[in-house]
């Protein structure tokens, strides 16, 4: 057998063991270079150049003056009506204890909004897309967006696997748990592009963990089905993103608290462990007295990873929140949360939800 | 380096994204994988570019040409950003089949990506050395070098 058939078959084989082989993909075209004409074609096709554009021009123009005499204008198409998702619900066998963490990253003109249903077995995820961003205005053309979105999911390590395209306002993902049961994760990651203002988002991930503990033993609260989903939706519905380049240093872990009348400021510096997962997850900070903006109650960590800051305030009865986070890309991400406004007991079941998995995280503190 | 948008309508004129997306993804990972000889390395290079192509559908008149260029030349980029780690080293040459992978793997990176272009995709020296950015008269004695170090690592 010669060499190149040795190859091909080689090549082959290749992708079948990677399980990329089904279906066999023809060979892609190659776009070949034209040869560039000779000096004389070139000044033949200026001037045929020339003669179609001024031929062109002419014929718009009639076009233009036929079309303002005898037709009306062309209605605009009316602004797309954006499906509005239902409110963000977990139920089945799992718990809200899946809330683990979201992070969300993507172009400023961009609000998505997710609806996650884990059952056993199966993660749905339908992500839509606004078409502006309340905070800076921005907007964007509905349907003009797109972009792919990839599922990695596995317990430790991550296995891409591409799901699907969105190229209107609403995709839907569902994925199967390759192992499901308690501790198991999943991440979502899409990656976007923005035709309006040209950006690419580099990832939005969503991380889910199944609950630790039996279903028999979840909260009360749960049973309602209500309280703690309209409360991560109301942060959801008014969340906004914006890119701050900052540098924050690296190193050991470092946390410290400010508490002054009108605002919390906590920062925290956590030793960056190269390579140690895939786009960690952070949670917000909440606070949830009446007295001061209210105490930083915990942050929770899903994997250490860079460096984070976290700054809350409240105004009255308003709540904000602010989250940063690096990403691999070195970009920075400010997340807000404007207008929480949860009553004290939704505060505490979100909070008490958000603080059960901490046994692991880097820093807690009241 | 070639506009594309020089060509005139493509068949591929009529197709929206979506069905884009659907034929020519597993394509795109395919290439990129035979370069880089990782699955999630070849994933986000294909990913990329769809976000590309996704970005530009109106005006890209030859998508898929586009694609397949974007392709290797991430694959290419992303094998130089990581060169230390990729292709990944594997765990044990047992037979022939890890042999030559082996041996294709400790090719030099570009010669790699004509021998992939070459006998994967059959592309012509001319093909490939647009798609590469080199002259085509060099495209011809690199194959010449790869098959005659293949053959000679075989030959043992």
């Amino acid at each position: 057998m010669s060499i190149e058939s040795t190859l091909k078959e080689h090549f082959d084989q290749e992708l079948r063991e990677a399980g990329l082989n089904e279906p066999r993909v023809p060979r892609l075209d190659v776009h070949r270079r034209r040869p560039l004409p000779s000096k004389r074609g070139q000044l033949i096709l200026a001037r045929a150049a020339i003669i179609l554009v001024v031929l062109g021009v002419g014929a718009l123009g009639i076009a233009l003056v036929r079309d303002q005499t005898s037709n009306p204008p062309a209605a605009s198409p009316g602004s797309k009506t954006l499906p509005q998702t239902a409110a963000s619900t977990v139920d089945g066998d799992w718990t809200a204890v899946a809330w683990e963490g979201w992070l969300f990253q993507y172009p400023e003109s961009w609000t998505l909004r997710h609806n996650v249903t884990c059952r056993e077995g199966t993660l749905r995820i339908v992500v839509s897309k606004e078409k502006s961003d309340p905070c800076t205005q921005l907007s964007a053309s509905p349907g003009s967006d797109a972009f792919v979105a990839l599922v990695r999911w596995s317990d430790l390590k991550y296995q891409p696997r591409p799901t699907g395209v969105m190229t209107n306002d609403a995709t839907e993902l569902t994925e199967m748990f390759s192992s499901g049961g308690p501790g198991g994760n999943a991440s979502v990651v899409y990656r976007g592009a923005s035709r309006a203002d040209g950006s690419t988002a580099q990832s939005i991930a969503a991380s889910f963990t199944s609950p630790r503990t039996p279903v028999d033993d979840a909260p009360s609260y749960l049973e309602g089905g209500d309280s703690l989903a309209e409360g991560l939706d109301s942060m959801m519905d008014e969340s906004s993103v914006v890119f701050i380049p900052r540098e924050v240093p690296t190193g050991t872990s470092v946390g410290s608290l400010s508490v002054s009348e009108d605002q919390a400021e906590m920062e925290l510096t956590i030793e960056s462990q190269d390579g140690a997962g895939f786009l960690p997850t952070i949670w917000l900070c909440f606070g949830a007295e009446e007295s001061s903006c209210g105490p930083v109650r915990k942050a929770t960590f899903t994997r250490t990873f860079g460096s984070a800051q976290w700054d809350c305030s409240r105004e009255g009865s308003a709540l904000h929140a602010y989250c940063w986070r690096q990403f691999s890309t070195g970009e920075w991400a400010k997340f807000r949360v404007w207008h929480a406004t949860f009553s004290e007991e939704q505060l505490d079941l979100i909070l008490g939800t958000l603080t059960r998995d901490i046994d692991s995280a880097a820093w807690a503190k009241n | 380096m070639e506009d594309i948008r020089l060509r005139p309508t493509s068949p591929e004129a009529t197709q929206t994204f979506e069905q884009f997306y659907e034929e020519n993804w597993l394509g795109y990972v395919q290439r990129a994988y035979l370069i880089l000889r990782d699955r999630a390395a070849a994933e986000d290079v294909a990913q990329d570019v769809m976000l590309q192509i996704s970005g530009r559908w109106s005006e890209i008149l030859e998508p898929r040409a586009y694609g397949y260029r974007c392709t290797i030349n991430g694959a290419i980029r992303m094998a130089k950003k990581h060169r230390r780690t990729l292709p990944p080293p594997r765990e044990q040459v047992h037979g022939e089949f890890e042999y030559l992978a082996d041996v294709i793997d400790r090719l030099p990176l570009r010669m790699r990506v004509i021998v992939v272009l070459k006998y994967f995709d059959d592309l012509s020296h001319d093909e490939i050395a647009e798609v590469v950015g080199c002259r085509p008269g060099s495209v011809g004695p690199t194959l010449n070098r790869a098959i005659k170090r293949l053959s000679k690592e075989i030959e043992r």
